[in-house]
């Protein structure tokens, strides 16, 4: 699943930029996106900025993002996190073990 | 220890894929595939209404976000059991074509080229990503394309005639070095061999880098078949039942293989590669030249579009649906289930599953591979899981006995 991380553009040289999003910072490869000035949004995809968004697509996104790392901390709140609709009554147990993937070990024979 | 970071990731949200193998002095062995990726992200939605939950679906995974859309709708609109225009699905599958083409340029005209110590074609790559973007615009304006029962937006058969047009100029200029049509006429491998031994485009100087070093990674894993009939129904009900089947899909308990390779496995070149030297990375890079080409052929008429046979869906009974999408990297599949106005469930299988799977494509690929040295396994390793292409970051590790 594609999950591409909403970054703010700080300072570029053109070609890879210093970007800070989701309480991280990165340089990221501009190619694809040309030359971003200070204060743009763009959507981060391993290492590469793909494309530029609008400050409110990004903050949509980082929203959805928010909760679902709240759901991965156990304690996901409908309600904050999806404002833009009336949030139905549920309960949190219905997005317990959102992690998957045991360690799965091949032993080669 | 060897640690090899495929990609740079943001570890907290996006997850990763960590791939472990001993390297014995001769063999790589010993593999294992981990996951840390939020792979029931989707349940998030269970509980939402149903338009909002597929409006959520594509912000999450914003970077193949069309295709996630596409199929949050219609697995929804099969779960509630409504039926759309010809021309919506005809919309939706132009706008899954459109990112697929976007996805298999980017390996081609960035990825192998760095990879290979060739210069990336970014400013052809910048060119053809714009086109893109002007054949969805029209298409994506109302948010018709991801409205439960929604109404297409206006069709502008123009925009994506004209990039088709831009597309196989830009292939037969700088990729192939001839019409694409006819590049695809190459059926043999001998003619294969001789178009990429004296042909200086992009994609025969891959080719002949590769053909070197890229023979290797084959396995005993089929290639998934076309998502219907028997094989549809049967993975829809192992998604019902543990939701551990979504994180290692199998069929008839074995893995199977799912990407271009997969889809276009009849073509004659590739049935030639495969009988001499299977799933190799290089026949998976020859599968995506011939996926992109065919693509850029089959962009005809909004009509065409809802017959290629890249989006699908199919009720469940009541309340249940599943669709499919075809996407550059594999089969996507969204099943949903509703009271008729809320989600009750929600599971999806990504195409990383199919092919990272526990004993998958990768993995079966990576164990028993020689390798003269434990740099030459990481190095061999890295150009497997990229001939799979993950949706996600990875790191691969190898220990040496």
């Amino acid at each position: 699943m594609c999950i591409g991380i909403p970054m703010r553009v700080l300072e570029t040289d053109g070609v890879t930029a210093l970007c800070e999003g989701r309480g991280e910072r990165h340089r990221l490869n501009m190619l694809m996106v040309g030359n971003c000035p200070s204060g743009s949004w763009v959507l981060s995809f391993l290492g590469s900025a793909r494309e530029i968004l609008t400050e409110e697509d990004a903050a949509r996104t980082n929203r959805a993002l928010d909760g679902l790392e709240a759901a991965l901390r156990g304690d996901f709140n409908f309600e904050e996190h999806f404002t833009d609709h009336a949030g139905p009554d549920r309960e949190k147990g219905a997005i317990a073990d959102l992690h998957g993937g045991a360690f799965h070990r091949d032993d080669g024979r | 220890m060897q640690t090899c970071t495929g990609v740079l990731s943001i570890v907290t949200t996006e997850g990763k894929l960590h791939i472990d193998m001993n390297w014995d002095g001769a063999t790589a062995n010993a593999v294992a595939v981990r996951s840390s990726r939020p792979l029931q992200a989707s349940r998030l939605t269970i509980g939402k209404p149903v338009q909002d939950a597929v409006d959520t679906v594509p912000l999450l995974f914003s970077v193949c976000g069309r295709a996630q859309g596409v199929a949050a709708v219609m697995a929804t609109e099969a779960a509630l059991g409504i039926e759309v225009a010809g021309l919506l699905r005809a919309v939706r599958a132009r706008l899954i074509i459109g990112e697929a083409i976007q996805e298999h340029l980017w390996r081609i005209l960035l990825d192998w080229p760095r990879q290979t110590g060739i210069q990336p074609r970014v400013p052809l790559m910048t060119e053809l990503c714009a086109g893109i973007g002007q054949v969805a615009k029209p298409l994506i304006a109302t948010g018709g394309w991801k409205t439960i029962g929604g109404r297409p937006d206006a069709d502008y058969d123009g925009v994506w005639l004209a990039f088709s047009r831009a597309l196989k100029n830009a292939l037969r200029r700088e990729v192939f070095g001839c019409d694409p049509a006819q590049w695809l006429e190459l059926g043999t491998q001998q003619e294969f061999e001789a178009w990429y031994g004296k042909t200086g485009t992009l994609a025969a100087e891959i080719l002949r880098n590769l053909a070197q070093c890229a023979r290797f990674g084959a396995s005993k894993v089929a290639a998934m078949p076309r998502p219907d009939g028997i094989w549809l129904q049967e993975i829809a009900e192992a998604m019902q039942g543990d939701a551990a089947f979504s994180q290692q899909p199998n069929w008839q308990g074995a893995a199977l293989e799912t990407g271009a390779l997969a889809r276009q496995r009849q073509h004659p070149l590739l049935r030639a590669l495969t009988a001499t030297e299977g799933n190799s990375v290089f026949t998976r890079v020859v599968a995506r030249l011939i996926e992109l080409t065919r693509l850029a052929n089959a962009m005809r008429a909004v009509p065409d579009n809802a017959r290629a046979g890249w989006i699908g869906s199919q009720s469940l009974g009541k309340g249940v649906g599943i669709a499919w999408v075809e996407t550059a990297r594999g089969l996507l599949m969204h099943r949903v289930a509703s009271d008729g106005s809320r989600i009750i469930d929600y599971r999806t299988i990504a195409p990383t599953e199919w092919n990272f799977h526990a004993n998958g494509a990768l993995v079966q690929g990576l164990r028993g591979m020689p390798a003269a040295s434990g740099a030459v396994a990481r190095s061999k390793a890295e150009w497997l899981v990229q001939s799979l292409d993950p949706c996600v970051a990875y790191e691969i590790r190898v220990q040496q006995a």
